[in-house]
């Protein structure tokens, strides 16, 4: 069924998570008027938590403009979050008694979408490998033989690779540099933006046996954000669902595909392309357009696609409910809150 | 849209006042004062200090500075030193020649470069291709105050078909007499700017051409004509751009031409004025230059920004 | 794996990276030496540039000596083979020695505003922020105004001479190269592959020399050498017109000003210096175009030559 989920049971939902993100937010200013004020601000990510536990794969899922890379571009600290705390194993990034965002990229990487815009244009495959250890003080030695093990490691003869140029490599096999490059600094937490969304259909299968097996024998954990629920459902452990920079729902894998509680999961879901003649669509596909994010609508800011928004729902922005504990299962809809004022707050058909 | 173009003149305004600060800095930390060029060096020093008092030179420079931007905003360019007069109505008189020159040099210069580099980029014999860049590309490096003299030298003396000086009489070009004087200058100055515009185009419509745009416009059935609006409107705004350029080097670059054809510009004027040391004229027209480079360009930018949408938004 | 091991050593993988290296430079070099219009533009200049080094071998006159007797002698007169000027010396021995003071006066502004600018502006494209919008806005004041009108008003301050020239046309050089570097920092600075660096933590001072300066540095090379060609013209003008170098130097600009004076006496003489400042400037932008051409990076991935 779902390799590496193996882990999954053993784990108790008590035990320290390895990765915890606490109401992350991050607003891009823009700027415009007369003077070049800053008129109004996106926000990209609004009061985004999750956890990550040892062994696991956890999916973020959404559509263009759910703010799923603006996360992973937070997590990495490319970019300054404005709110909200990260902690990795207990100790708080950036606070005085914690660790330093340097120290936190030693245990965490990111593999990009494109993987043509990833490489220096200028270096070798050897030279992009070695680059990451010798900055962090790695010997030629040391750095030069890790990266020679890191090619073999994703699937690549370093006797014909170690030399090549980005543009002499297929996206696959870019792909694989860009893996092996963030392996290179040894890290536990790989953060896949999108990382197979531009390969071909075959060499995504590739990649991401590739990327299981390595998860395998390095004890890595993964975010994989996507936005191909296919793919998702057969990496991941846990899945988070964005909209418009909010969490909308989160749950064990399983439980997401089987018993989504959120309108958009559950539209989200009806839209994914199956093999299966049997499964028919049921559902109403997802209406309208995503609102412009500089400014969402009020309370929950699905409402103005849902099919099932009453006055609350633009009166209040949804707790965060959690429905199925074993699960781990939390959704923030009015419709699953037993207090919100919501009409159909007793409890959606499932 | 009309934001665009308030905020866009309001962010020249800064850059006005930056430019009559650094002018007037300029200006003023010149060594041999204009009191060396009146006074003989054996005057005695109450003699200078009344001197200095006449022309408000002992006072603090930042004084200085505003009572001539005051001046200056009242329409007052001030008085030159060596002949006493008003500035202003020479220094207008001047700006008009000038403007003649460079206004016909840039038409001249703009259309000849846009056909060159136009026909350089759609046309499909190689060889043309090479010449017309070889053209431009000697337009681009030949020295135009050299090339006015060469001018002369062949159209004047060897062969005495023009004048080699001057502008004949003032006012608008309307005689033979006139427009023969203007015949070399405006030669002179627009190869220049139709070198480096026959290049720029050149290169933009061969890139618009590359882009798929073209060809499934072209697929579609449209017409020519259309087809070449599409590619003119994609390639206009950074060739504008580079006009409004062009045209203000024009402007400030007379200075060359003007001394090599006694042309009586602002750029002769300001040769004059450097060497007669009589600061306030250099002041002007440093300015009166400079300042109408800045307004170009805020025409150029506007301009650019009603062709393309894209770039309103800074 | 273990085959490629030596034991004890240096892995082979180092040595069969280095040996088999074609990096992007070396292509570029490639190309540029199967460009024959670029090739030869670069040996005229360096013909000018060693002729003009060994100027006091070249010739056998003084560049200051005239003679009143042979004032104004045309071209192809024996023993002065491109003429005399109107003191009587000998224009082939000042345009060697007037070339020194050119090429000087043409290449020195261009390779400090290279520096300077360069460096403000890769700080400044960078940076962001405020260090971009203080670097940038005062830019924009030199930017404001025309290059000679600028040239001409520093010169006028600081005064003639070779010194002041360099620093008057370094000064006006600078603008246009921040705004360049400027610009494509800050496009390359936003590129994946850039943020992998940081994500890596390496150094800023080490991504900004591995990844962008790298990458920077093809067009910025292009730009500066097309500019030393109008370095040359603008130091050459502004002794034209009294401001630059002081007589009885012989630079090209001030022998043409001088020269200019008996143009109906002998007109093709005063065309010589100009001549010389034309070949000078036209083959700088034809070696920049070929330049251009050959670090075209996207040219050289896509035809992998």
């Amino acid at each position: 069924m779902r390799p590496g989920s193996e882990t999954t049971g053993k784990r108790s939902s008590l035990a320290l998570p390895l990765l915890e993100v606490s109401h992350l937010s991050k607003a891009f200013p823009v700027r415009g008027g007369l003077l070049g004020r800053t008129i109004a601000h996106v926000r990209a990510v609004d009061d985004v938590s999750f956890v990550l536990h040892a062994g696991e794969v956890l999916a973020v899922v959404g559509e263009s403009g759910s703010g799923k890379s603006t996360v992973a571009q937070l997590l990495m600290h490319l970019v300054s979050r404005d709110q909200g705390s990260i902690h990795l194993e207990g100790a708080s990034v950036g606070a005085k008694d914690g660790i330093t965002v340097r120290q936190l990229r030693r245990s965490m990487q990111i593999v990009f979408q494109d993987s043509y815009a990833a490489l220096n244009p200028r270096l070798t495959v050897f030279e992009t490998l070695v680059y990451g250890p010798r900055s962090n003080g790695a010997s030629r030695h040391t750095s030069a033989m890790r990266a020679e093990k890191l090619l073999d490691e994703v699937g690549l003869d370093p006797a014909r690779f170690a030399a090549r140029y980005p543009h002499e490599l297929s996206g696959g096999q870019r792909q694989r540099v860009n893996i092996a490059r963030a392996l290179s600094l040894d890290p536990r937490i790989i953060i896949l933006d999108e990382a197979v969304s531009a390969l071909d259909k075959s060499v995504e299968a590739q990649i991401l046996n590739l990327l299981v097996t390595l998860k395998r024998e390095l004890d890595l954990q993964y975010i994989f954000i996507s936005h191909d629920l296919n793919v998702v459902e057969y990496i991941s452990d846990r899945v988070m669902v964005m909209y418009l920079g909010t969490v909308v729902e989160q749950a064990a894998t399983d439980a997401i595909f089987s018993r989504p509680r959120h309108p958009y999961t559950r539209a989200l879901l009806t839209s994914k392309p199956t093999i299966d003649p049997r499964r028919r669509t049921t559902e109403l596909p997802i209406q309208g357009e995503m609102p412009n994010p500089m400014s969402p609508p009020s309370g929950c800011r699905f409402r103005t696609r849902c099919p099932f928004a009453d006055d609350v729902c633009a009166a209040q922005v949804p707790r965060t409910i959690t429905v199925d504990q074993a699960a781990n299962h939390q959704v923030a809809c009015h419709m699953a809150d037993p207090l919100s004022s919501h009409s159909r707050a007793a409890g959606m058909p499932a | 849209m009309l934001e665009f173009i308030a905020r866009r003149s309001l962010q020249a305004i800064p850059v006005l006042f930056g430019v009559s600060v650094a002018v007037f800095l300029l200006v003023n930390m010149m060594p041999g004062s204009a009191i060396d060029v009146l006074l003989p060096p054996e005057a005695t020093q109450e003699l200078v200090d009344q001197v200095k008092r006449i022309y408000g030179l002992d006072r603090p420079i930042w004084q200085r500075y505003f009572s001539w931007l005051l001046l200056l905003l009242s329409g007052d360019l001030g008085t030159s030193v060596f002949s006493a007069k008003a500035i202003g109505p020479d220094l207008f008189d001047a700006l008009k020649n000038t403007l003649q020159l460079a206004v016909l040099s840039a038409a001249v210069g703009f259309s000849s470069g846009t056909l060159l580099g136009f026909f350089a980029a759609t046309s499909s014999s190689r060889a043309v291709d090479k010449v017309l860049s070889i053209f431009a590309i000697i337009g681009v490096s030949i020295p135009h105050y050299w090339l006015g003299i060469v001018l002369v030298v062949v159209f004047s003396v060897l062969l005495n078909w023009l004048p080699a000086q001057g502008m004949g009489e003032p006012g608008l070009p309307l005689s033979w007499e006139q427009i023969q004087h203007l015949i070399l200058p405006v030669m002179t100055l627009s190869l220049i700017p139709m070198g480096i515009i026959a290049r720029l185009v050149r290169a933009t419509v061969l890139e618009v051409l590359s882009r798929d745009l073209v060809p499934s416009l072209d697929a579609r059935g449209l017409h020519r004509p259309t087809v070449l609006r599409h590619v003119a409107k994609n390639a206009a705004p950074a060739i504008l751009a580079l006009m409004g350029l062009q045209f203000g080097y024009l402007l400030g670059g007379s200075i060359l031409i003007e001394t090599v054809f006694n042309w009586p510009g602002v750029g002769n004027l300001l040769n004059l004025a450097i060497f007669r040391r009589d600061i306030p004229v250099i002041q002007a027209t440093i300015l009166t230059l400079a300042l109408f480079f800045v307004l170009i360009n805020l025409a150029v930018d506007i301009l650019q920004a009603v062709i393309d949408a894209r770039m309103r938004r800074t | 794996m273990a085959t490629l091991d030596i034991p004890g050593g240096q892995p082979d993988l180092l040595r069969h990276v280095r040996r088999r290296r074609r990096g992007t430079w070396r292509r570029s070099a490639h190309r540029i030496l199967h460009d024959p219009v670029t090739l030869l533009a670069a040996a005229i200049l360096l013909a000018i540039f060693l002729a003009v080094l060994f100027a006091p071998y070249m010739t056998a006159y003084d560049p200051y000596v005239g003679s009143a007797l042979r004032r104004l002698r045309p071209i192809g007169t024996p023993g002065h083979w491109l003429g005399t000027d109107e003191i009587g010396r000998d224009i082939y021995t000042r345009l060697l020695f007037g070339g020194r003071l050119s090429l000087l006066a043409g290449v020195t502004p261009v390779a400090f505003a290279l520096l300077i600018g360069g460096s403000l502006g890769l700080v400044a494209g960078y940076g962001g922020g405020w260090v971009n919008t203080v670097i940038m806005r005062t830019m924009d004041m030199f930017y404001a105004f025309p290059s000679v009108l600028l040239a001409v008003a520093i010169c006028s301050i600081v005064g003639a001479g070779l010194t002041n020239t360099i620093i008057a046309l370094t000064i006006v050089l600078i603008s246009p190269i921040v705004r360049l570097t400027e610009s494509l920092t800050t496009q390359i600075r936003s590129l994946d592959f850039v943020l992998a660096a940081r994500a890596s933590g390496a150094s800023t001072v080490s991504i900004l020399t591995r990844h962008v300066l790298a990458n920077v540095l093809g067009p910025i090379l292009v730009y500066g050498t097309s500019l030393v060609g109008l370095s040359i013209i603008l130091a050459s003008g502004l002794t034209f017109l009294g401001l630059g170098v002081p007589p009885p130097e012989p630079e090209w600009g001030a022998m043409l000003s001088s020269l200019r004076q008996a143009i109906y006496v002998a007109p093709i003489n005063a065309a010589l210096p100009g001549a010389m400042i034309f070949i000078t400037s036209l083959c700088f932008n034809l070696v920049s175009d070929g330049l251009r051409h050959a670090l075209d990076i996207r040219a050289i991935n896509e035809t992998g030559i």
